[in-house]
């Protein structure tokens, strides 16, 4: 197969939505995209109801699961947006050394942008959670 | 438009809905916050318009994106994409009427 119709065959995305979860020979990154996009819909799956009824929660507990979802989709969009808009992180061009490269983003900055990540998401989830649990019961909402 | 523009856009919305999201959080769950906030009424329907307005752009761009890779077809991402507009623009038309209703401004 040439290089042009190995492109043309991965375009038809022969894989679907299983193609997401396709971890095996990837970095972590991979696991924090399909979990962007899941989180991402489920954010939707929410807003809509949330839309048409202002008033809609679906209860203190899945407030708290609502709120890790949120909070690792916005944490993972702060990482995206600084590694993908800014370019933080990126570094230089490097001459491929096949076949014992390993992906750029296994060491150094990119690496400390994911550990940034995850502390974010953690302190995110747990502001979030004691709003959701405690503050939020106590106004009567 | 181009692809590359409605991802810009993309990221754009997402800084918008973090500053906005927050302030709507704040207004609705801080006691003491929430009331500075929700004290001005314009204050908090001007948030919530860009809030609406970005967090529709965001979700539903996102949608759009997951469809066009799963469908990769130029005749249907053309169709996904105007049916997507379509959505979001009546989207964004109720839910400010229901917000202006909230707020008693209607």
């Amino acid at each position: 197969m040439g290089e042009r119709e190995y492109l043309e065959y991965y375009a038809l995305n022969r894989r679907g939505v299983s193609g997401w979860f396709r971890m095996r020979g990837y970095t972590i990154e991979r696991k924090l995209y399909a979990l962007h996009r899941i989180t991402g819909i489920l954010i939707v799956l929410f807003m809509l109801p949330h839309f048409y009824s202002t008033g809609w929660h679906p209860g203190i507990w899945w407030d708290a699961l609502l709120g890790i979802i949120v909070t690792f989709h916005v944490a993972n969009g702060v990482r995206l947006t600084l590694l993908e808009l800014l370019g933080a992180g990126i570094g230089k061009p490097l001459l491929v050394k096949k076949p014992f490269q390993r992906p750029v983003s296994i060491e150094g900055r990119q690496r400390y942008l994911l550990a940034l990540t995850v502390l974010l998401f953690i302190v995110l989830a747990v502001i979030w959670s004691y709003y959701a649990v405690i503050v939020k019961p106590l106004m009567g909402g | 438009m181009r692809e590359s523009t409605k991802m810009l856009l993309h990221y754009i919305a997402g800084v918008l809905i973090v500053v906005t999201g927050l302030i709507h959080l704040l207004a609705n769950n801080d006691p003491g916050i929430g009331k500075l906030i929700t004290g001005n009424v314009y204050l908090y329907l001007t948030n919530m318009a860009i809030f609406l307005a970005a967090l529709l752009y965001h979700a539903l761009n996102g949608v759009r994106v997951i469809l066009i890779e799963l469908v990769p077809d130029m005749c249907w991402t053309k169709l996904i994409g105007w049916a997507i507009l379509l959505i979001g623009i009546a989207t964004y038309i109720v839910g400010i009427q229901v917000l202006l209703m909230a707020l008693g401004l209607v």
